[in-house]
């Protein structure tokens, strides 16, 4: 099991994450922020909430595993790659 | 650290209509920053890769305070400097923007919008009937895709829709690019400003069921910051949303038959809208400049303090290491992850609404009119470019 933290102090109410997985996130009547509504997440709802993370546009999901902090995946990845840079050498 | 590759130039003539230029395609191919000479003479760079352009966008070190663009804009950017502007939320940065974009974030959530789908519905039924009313040929422009926001923007902020002139001439005016003078455009902008605090006064003295009474009677805004946000969400409000949709259409009808084939199946709409977003774009290059506060290492390259930095949007959308086969329209893909509604803590506040507006609007549409066509050959549909937008339509002569 993993666990969606959302960091309400950086949110910025975007509603990217709602938007992608409304069955994990919503936002507040009162200021817009983000509510994780479902914070131990496996399986398909864990691939949801990789993709709300890789969306969000202030940084404010992270996903946590028992040990430390895992970094999100990227969520789809086409096969036929062509400009993917790295650091300049 | 790698030494800065050579300035290049941003193509100042159009080579496709709805491709970005095969230069920058192959450019971004090559490297994903470079160097790029801005149109007001300073040296600064283009993005074009999603790591450095979220890094941009949301680095409290980027400002968007001092912008800029790769091709004139006639005085845009000083225009808007010209009055203070303290509730303009793109043109602040934290801690003002972050105070300002919470008194409204609440408005604007997932759910917010959502509530306004029927409102939305009813518009576009409107819109369609007067259509209907004058019969083909309609400029589509006028008729429905500038029709549709502005009415949706006036009822939420609660003024009637014979004023619109109020706010869309002056946008106008200021979206011209170099066929108007900066003085013009300073004009146009106080001729705004001098609309929305009318509009402030009258909320005052007469409060209604809108978004600006309730931002008068909750308090948290100052009259000034008030202004700002009114002329914010006016502007953007309307136009950003009835260009893309004009242009959207233009795709949609540019083609023969591509109309009834990309919004008769089954895809649903949303996923339409999205990969439409993701695939024609009106900016040109995409998102204003932000200007690096103090140095800041881009992932190995240095950008200095000063410097404009640009995220290429149009190209970005096009990257074949997010999207397979990039330059096909593909209504069943993952549109997901492109930037044109920005990213970071700019992204755009009313992206929500222009979802519904579009989805709602090209669904009625095509259940209305489902021979939609240009009611003039495509090459003689005129496009308006500035140093900023690739297709603003000027005209849009529709008939059915």
């Amino acid at each position: 099991m993993v666990r969606i933290v959302g960091n309400r102090d950086i949110c910025t109410g975007a509603g990217m994450c709602v938007l992608t997985a409304p069955n994990l996130f919503e936002q507040d009547d009162q200021v817009g922020l983000v509510v994780v509504k479902s914070e131990h997440v496996e399986g398909e709802a864990l691939e949801a909430a990789r993709k709300a993370v890789s969306l969000c546009p202030s940084g404010a999901l992270s996903l946590e595993d028992d040990s430390a902090r895992t970094s999100p995946r990227a969520t789809s990845t086409p096969s036929s790659s062509s400009w993917s840079h790295g650091k300049p050498t | 650290m790698v030494s800065p590759p050579k300035a290049i130039e941003y193509p100042s003539v159009l080579e496709e209509l709805f491709e970005p230029p095969a230069k920058m395609l192959s450019l971004a191919e090559e490297q994903p920053v470079w160097r790029l000479r801005y149109a007001d003479g300073r040296v600064g760079w283009l993005v074009f890769d999603l790591a450095r352009a979220r890094t941009v966008l949301n680095d409290p070190r980027f400002t968007v305070r001092e912008s800029g663009f790769a091709l004139d804009d006639g005085g845009f950017e000083e225009a808007t400097f010209h009055i203070d502007n303290p509730g303009d939320l793109a043109r602040l940065d934290p801690p003002q923007h972050t105070r300002v974009r919470k008194a409204l974030t609440a408005y604007f959530t997932v759910g917010a919008i959502a509530k306004r789908r029927e409102a939305v519905e009813r518009i576009v039924a409107t819109c369609m009937d007067s259509m209907e009313a004058t019969g083909p040929p309609v400029d589509f422009v006028q008729g429905f895709s500038r029709r549709v926001p502005s009415m949706t923007i006036c009822s939420i902020l609660g003024v009637p829709y014979t004023e619109a002139h109020r706010f869309e001439e002056p946008t106008q005016l200021l979206l011209s690019g170099t066929r108007t003078t900066l003085d013009e455009k300073k004009a146009a902008i106080e001729e705004f400003y001098d609309y929305v605090r009318s509009v402030i006064a009258q909320k005052r003295a007469q409060p209604g069921d809108d978004l600006i009474s309730e931002l008068l009677a909750r308090g948290e805004l100052t009259e000034d910051e008030l202004a700002g946000v009114a002329w914010f969400l006016f502007a953007a409000g309307h136009e950003t949303t009835g260009q893309t949709f004009a242009f959207a259409t233009f795709w949609l009808l540019y083609e023969p038959g591509r109309w009834q084939a990309m919004l008769g199946g089954d895809t649903p709409i949303a996923q339409i809208v999205e990969e439409l977003f993701r695939y024609v774009p009106i900016f040109r290059v995409g998102i204003p400049a932000r200007t690096a506060l103090e140095d800041v290492d881009l992932d190995g390259y240095l950008v200095k303090a000063g410097e404009p930095v640009m995220v290429y949007q149009t190209v970005m959308h096009r990257d074949p290491s997010r999207y397979s086969d990039p330059n096909r329209f593909d209504p069943s893909r993952d549109a997901s992850g492109h930037i044109l509604f920005g990213f970071g803590r700019h992204m755009c506040l009313g992206q929500h609404l222009a979802r519904l507006e579009l989805q709602v609007g090209l669904e009625g549409l095509h259940t209305r009119f489902p021979t939609l066509r240009l009611a003039v050959p495509r090459d003689e549909v005129r496009l308006i470019q500035s140093g900023f937008s690739h297709g603003v339509v000027a005209e849009l002569p529709v008939a059915w």
